[in-house]
C-alpha cells in the first residue's frame, strides 16, 4: 500500500497538471503618441489556442508581426501563452480608439479591453524629428490618359537608420513601373546634410476623372546612442557591441491628388493608333528593282517617347499588283527617369506580280502629342519600285510547280482579327452532366471484388469432397496435357510421362503417393482386380520410361510421338 | 380513405403537368439566352442563361454559352469562372478552348505554374486526362482485374493470374488519382478572381496590409477557409486573404 502510494506522488510530479480556463489580454507599448510614431499592440492569450479578429480597428492601420509562444512550469503547473504582436499606425490625429477586440478560443469568443490612444502633434517635442523625413513628387498633376508621369519618392536622413521597409501606394486607376535602379545621393537642407534615397515609378493613368495617389509610408528603426556620452567614442560603442539602440519609425508622405484629361475627340484623317507621346515613322524598301515573282522587304520604324509598347502595325495599303506578308514585329524599349522610350520595326516581304514601275503610297500613323495637346500624324515619304518581268524559265519553273518557288512564299498563317467561337444552340446543352459522387465511384471499385468474394464462396460451398482417386486421374489428365504440350526437353517429357502413368495406376488404387517403381506398379494392379496382361504391360511401360530416363538416351521425334501414344492409351484404359 | 386516393390522384397529374412545363420554361430561357446574344444584349442573355444553372442544370455546353455572355459582357473574371467549370466537364471541346486561350490571353497577371514540372512528367497521366477518364478508367480497369481473377480462379490458369496482377497495377495508380482528384477538389479547390482588381492582403480585415494585386480571370489555389475569407495560395511565396464574394470556386 505504501508503496502504491508513494508511485502515485511520484506520478504527480512527474506529469504537470493543466491550467483550465483561458484568459486573454491586450495592451500597448503607450498611449501618447505624435502623427508619425506607431503604436505596439500585444494581445496575448493564457492557456488556450484561438484567433484574433482585428478587423473592429479603424482608426489605425494594423500591421501584423507574428506571434511568439512561451510555455512555463512552476510547481507542476504547466502555463502556456501565445502573444499576437501587431503594430498600429494611426489614421488620425485626435483620442483615436482600440475596441475591444474578439479573441476566439476553442469555440468561444472572449474580449479584450477597450484602449483609448491620444494621438497630436507635440509642439514641444525636440528638433529631432526632421532627421529622418521622406517626400514625394509627381512629375504632372494634369496628365492625359495614356500620358507617362513620374512619381519619385524620396527619403531624407541624417541619422544612421536600419531596418528600412518601403511599402508604396497601390497606384489604383494607373499601370505603375518601378525603375530598377534607385537612386541615392547626398544633399545640404539648411545647413544639414542628408543622405538621400530616391524610389520612381512610371505612372500610366488608364482612365480620366480626379484620381488620388495614396500615401507611401516608409517603416525604420532610427540608431541612436543609449547614453549621452561626453566621453571619448570608443570601440565598444558599435552597433555590434550592442551600446546603441533602435528607435521604430512610421513615416507617411501626402497623398497627391491630380487629374486626368481625357484625349479629345479625335476627327482625322484614318484612324487614331492609341499612342500617346511623341513618335516618328520611318520606311525604307529593299532592294528597289526586282523581277516579278521576288520580294522586297519593306521595313518601318516607329520610335520615340510614350506607350510604345501598344503600338500596332501601321495599315499596309497597296495596289493589287503587290502580296504582301507581314513579319512578327520587332522592339527594343527601355524605362528610365522620362519613361518608355525606345522603337518598335514592323516587317513586310513585299510580292510584285505585274512588271512596271510601281510607287508606294505613304504611311500613316496618327498619335496624340502630349506637348502640343493635339493629334499629330506622321508619314513616311513614297517609296518607288521598279519591277521587271520574270525571265521565261522562272515562269516555267513556277507553271511546273517548283518546290523552292512555293516555298518561298509560304508563311506561317497568323490571326488576322481576334474574337470567339459563337454559342452553342443545341438543346443538348440543357442535358444535366453531374459528377460521380464518390461515394457511387468507391462503390463501383469495391462492387466486383464483392462479386469476386461471393463467386469464390460459392465454389467453395459446391466443391465436392474430392477422392484420392480424382484427385489422382486429374494429375494424371493435367500430367498428359503437359507432355503434350512439345517443346519440352528429353527429361521433362518422361517425367510428365512417369507422373500421367504412376498417378493412372495410383487413382487405380484409390490413394495418393509420388513415386512407384514398376515393381509396386504391378502389384497394386494385381490387387486391383485388372487384367494381369494389362496389369504386366503397364509395369514394362513404366519401366521403359524410368529405364530411359535414367540411361539418358536422347529421344526422336517419333520415339516421342510413339512413348506420349502408348502412355495416353494406357492411362486412358486405367482410368476407365 | 377515398378523399386520400383522390388526393394521390390530383398529386400524380400535377406532377405530370409540372415536368414538361419545367421543362418548357428551361427551353424557353435558353432560347431567350441565344436570342439576346445573337442581338448584342449580353446582359439579358446572362441572365437566362444563369436562371437555367439555377434551377440546377449543370451541363458544359451551357456553362460555355455563360463564358461567352460573360466575356462579350466584358467580365472577364466570370467569363473565364465559367469557360473552367465547363472545361471540367467536358476538357475535350475545341470550341471550349479556344475561347479560354482568347480568355486567358485578355488576364494581366502572368500566368505562374501552380504545378513543379517534375509532378508534370511522372503523373502525366494527371494532367494529360479529365478527371472523368481517370475515373472510369479506374472503374473499368477494376473490373477486368477482378474478372481475370475469377478466371484464373475457375480455369487454374497461371498466365490469367500473371495478367490479372499486371492490370491491378493499372488499377491502382488510376483510382488512387482519382482519389487524389476528389481531395484536391474538395479540399483544395481552385478559383477565379472575379473583379477587375482585386488587393490580397495578410489578415481578414480591410485594413490588413496589402501584400499583392490580383487581376480578374487570374486562377489561385484556395487553401483554407475562415469566416467569409478565403486563404489563397497564387504561386511560391505569394499566399493572402481575400474575401469570399472576391473569387468564384471552379
Amino acid at each position: 500500500m505504501r508503496h502504491t502510494l508513494f508511485m502515485l506522488l511520484i506520478a504527480m510530479a512527474l506529469f504537470p497538471t493543466t491550467a483550465s480556463a483561458a484568459t486573454v489580454n491586450a495592451l500597448v507599448d503607450r498611449d501618447r503618441i505624435t502623427p508619425g510614431d506607431s503604436v505596439n499592440l500585444q494581445v496575448s492569450i493564457q492557456d488556450g489556442q484561438g484567433s484574433v479578429d482585428v478587423g473592429a480597428i479603424k482608426d489605425f492601420k494594423v500591421i501584423s508581426r507574428g506571434t511568439s509562444t512561451s510555455v512555463n512550469i512552476v510547481n507542476g503547473q504547466t502555463s502556456r501563452e501565445i502573444i499576437y504582436n501587431y503594430t498600429l499606425i494611426p489614421l488620425k490625429e485626435g483620442r483615436l480608439h482600440i475596441p475591444p477586440l474578439v479573441v476566439s478560443v476553442d469555440d468561444q469568443n472572449l474580449l479584450t479591453r477597450e484602449i483609448f490612444i491620444q494621438v497630436r502633434q507635440d509642439k514641444d517635442s525636440p528638433s529631432n524629428s526632421r532627421d529622418v523625413f521622406v517626400e514625394t513628387q509627381l512629375s504632372q498633376t494634369n496628365p492625359f490618359v495614356g500620358e507617362q508621369l513620374t512619381y519619385t519618392f524620396k527619403l531624407f536622413n541624417a541619422v544612421q537608420i536600419a531596418n528600412a521597409q518601403f511599402q508604396p501606394p497601390a497606384f489604383e486607376g494607373f499601370t505603375a513601373q518601378e525603375l530598377e535602379k534607385r537612386n541615392s545621393y547626398r544633399r545640404v537642407i539648411n545647413g544639414r546634410e542628408y543622405a538621400v534615397a530616391e524610389v520612381i515609378y512610371i505612372l500610366v493613368p488608364l482612365n480620366s476623372g480626379p484620381r488620388v495617389i495614396d500615401a507611401a509610408i516608409l517603416q525604420c528603426d532610427v540608431v541612436r546612442n543609449r547614453q549621452p556620452s561626453n566621453r571619448r567614442r570608443s570601440f565598444f560603442d558599435d552597433r555590434f557591441f550592442g551600446r546603441t539602440q533602435l528607435e521604430p519609425r512610421v513615416l507617411r508622405t501626402e497623398q497627391l491628388p491630380l487629374t486626368v484629361r481625357s484625349l479629345p475627340e479625335f476627327k482625322g484623317p484614318g484612324t487614331f493608333s492609341g499612342l500617346v507621346g511623341k513618335f516618328d515613322l520611318s520606311a525604307q524598301l529593299e532592294p528597289v528593282t526586282l523581277k516579278v515573282g521576288e520580294s522586297a522587304t519593306l521595313t518601318l520604324t516607329l520610335q520615340g517617347t510614350g506607350n510604345i509598347m501598344d503600338a500596332e502595325a501601321p495599315a499596309i495599303e497597296l495596289p493589287d499588283d503587290f502580296k504582301v506578308y507581314t513579319d512578327n514585329a520587332e522592339e527594343q524599349i527601355n524605362i528610365s527617369r522620362t519613361g518608355y522610350t525606345g522603337r518598335k520595326i514592323f516587317r513586310a516581304a513585299i510580292v510584285p506580280i505585274q512588271a512596271g514601275a510601281q510607287t508606294l503610297p505613304p504611311l500613316n500613323v496618327s498619335y496624340f502629342d502630349v506637348e502640343q495637346e493635339t493629334y499629330v500624324t506622321r508619314s513616311t515619304s513614297p517609296l518607288t519600285l521598279t519591277v521587271e518581268p520574270a525571265p521565261q524559265s522562272d515562269r516555267l519553273e513556277v507553271v511546273q510547280g517548283s518546290e523552292t518557288e512555293f516555298k518561298s512564299l509560304k508563311k506561317r498563317v497568323e490571326f488576322t482579327g481576334r474574337d470567339i467561337l459563337p454559342l452553342k444552340q443545341e438543346l443538348s446543352a440543357l442535358k444535366p452532366q453531374r459528377p460521380m459522387s464518390l461515394l457511387l465511384f468507391c462503390l463501383l471499385i469495391i462492387g466486383p471484388a464483392l462479386g469476386f468474394g461471393l463467386v469464390k464462396l460459392t465454389l467453395m460451398l459446391t466443391r465436392k469432397e474430392e477422392t484420392p482417386a480424382a484427385r489422382m486421374a486429374l494429375r494424371a489428365h493435367k500430367a498428359l496435357r503437359d507432355a503434350g504440350a512439345g517443346n519440352l526437353t528429353d527429361e521433362v517429357f518422361l517425367a510428365c510421362l512417369y507422373r500421367a502413368l504412376t498417378s493412372a495406376i495410383l487413382s487405380r488404387a484409390d490413394s495418393i503417393s509420388e513415386s512407384l517403381t514398376w515393381k509396386e506398379a504391378q502389384d497394386i494392379l494385381a490387387s486391383t482386380g485388372i487384367d494381369p496382361d494389362q496389369a504386366r504391360h503397364t509395369a514394362r511401360l513404366l519401366e521403359e520410361i524410368e529405364s530411359t530416363s535414367y540411361s539418358g538416351a536422347t529421344l526422336g521425334t517419333e520415339e516421342m510421338a510413339r512413348l506420349l501414344t502408348v502412355t495416353r492409351e494406357t492411362v486412358r484404359s486405367l482410368l476407365k | 380513405m377515398k378523399a386520400y386516393k383522390y388526393g394521390l390522384y390530383a398529386s400524380l397529374v400535377i406532377f405530370c403537368l409540372m415536368v414538361p412545363a419545367r421543362g418548357s420554361e428551361t427551353a424557353r430561357s435558353f432560347i431567350t439566352g441565344v436570342t439576346a446574344y445573337q442581338n448584342g444584349n449580353y446582359e439579358t442573355a446572362i441572365d437566362a442563361f444563369s436562371a437555367i444553372v439555377d434551377s440546377g442544370v449543370q451541363n458544359a455546353e451551357l456553362f460555355y454559352n455563360l463564358g461567352n455572355a460573360y466575356l462579350k459582357n466584358d467580365d472577364l473574371g466570370h467569363a473565364v469562372l465559367w469557360y473552367e467549370r465547363a472545361l471540367k466537364r467536358n476538357p475535350d471541346d475545341p470550341d471550349l478552348k479556344f475561347n479560354l486561350d482568347y480568355a486567358l490571353s485578355l488576364i494581366k497577371d502572368q500566368k505562374a505554374e501552380t504545378t513543379l514540372p517534375l509532378p508534370r512528367i511522372f503523373f502525366f497521366w494527371k494532367y494529360q486526362l479529365s478527371a472523368d477518364t481517370i475515373q472510369w478508367s479506374a472503374i473499368v480497369l477494376n473490373l477486368i482485374f477482378w474478372l481475370l481473377l475469377v478466371c484464373s480462379h475457375i480455369w487454374q490458369r497461371k498466365r490469367l493470374r500473371q495478367t490479372a496482377y499486371l492490370v491491378l497495377v493499372f488499377v491502382l495508380v488510376f483510382t488512387s488519382t482519382a482519389l487524389y482528384n476528389y481531395y484536391e477538389r474538395t479540399y483544395r479547390p481552385l478559383a477565379v478572381i472575379l473583379p477587375p482588381e482585386v488587393s490580397i492582403r495578410s489578415g481578414l480585415s480591410d485594413t490588413a496590409t496589402e501584400l499583392f494585386v490580383l487581376h480578374a480571370g487570374t486562377k489561385v489555389r484556395v487553401e483554407k477557409e475562415q469566416n467569409d475569407h478565403y486563404r489563397i495560395y497564387f504561386t511560391d511565396g505569394k499566399i493572402g486573404w481575400v474575401k469570399k464574394e472576391l473569387v468564384g470556386r471552379i
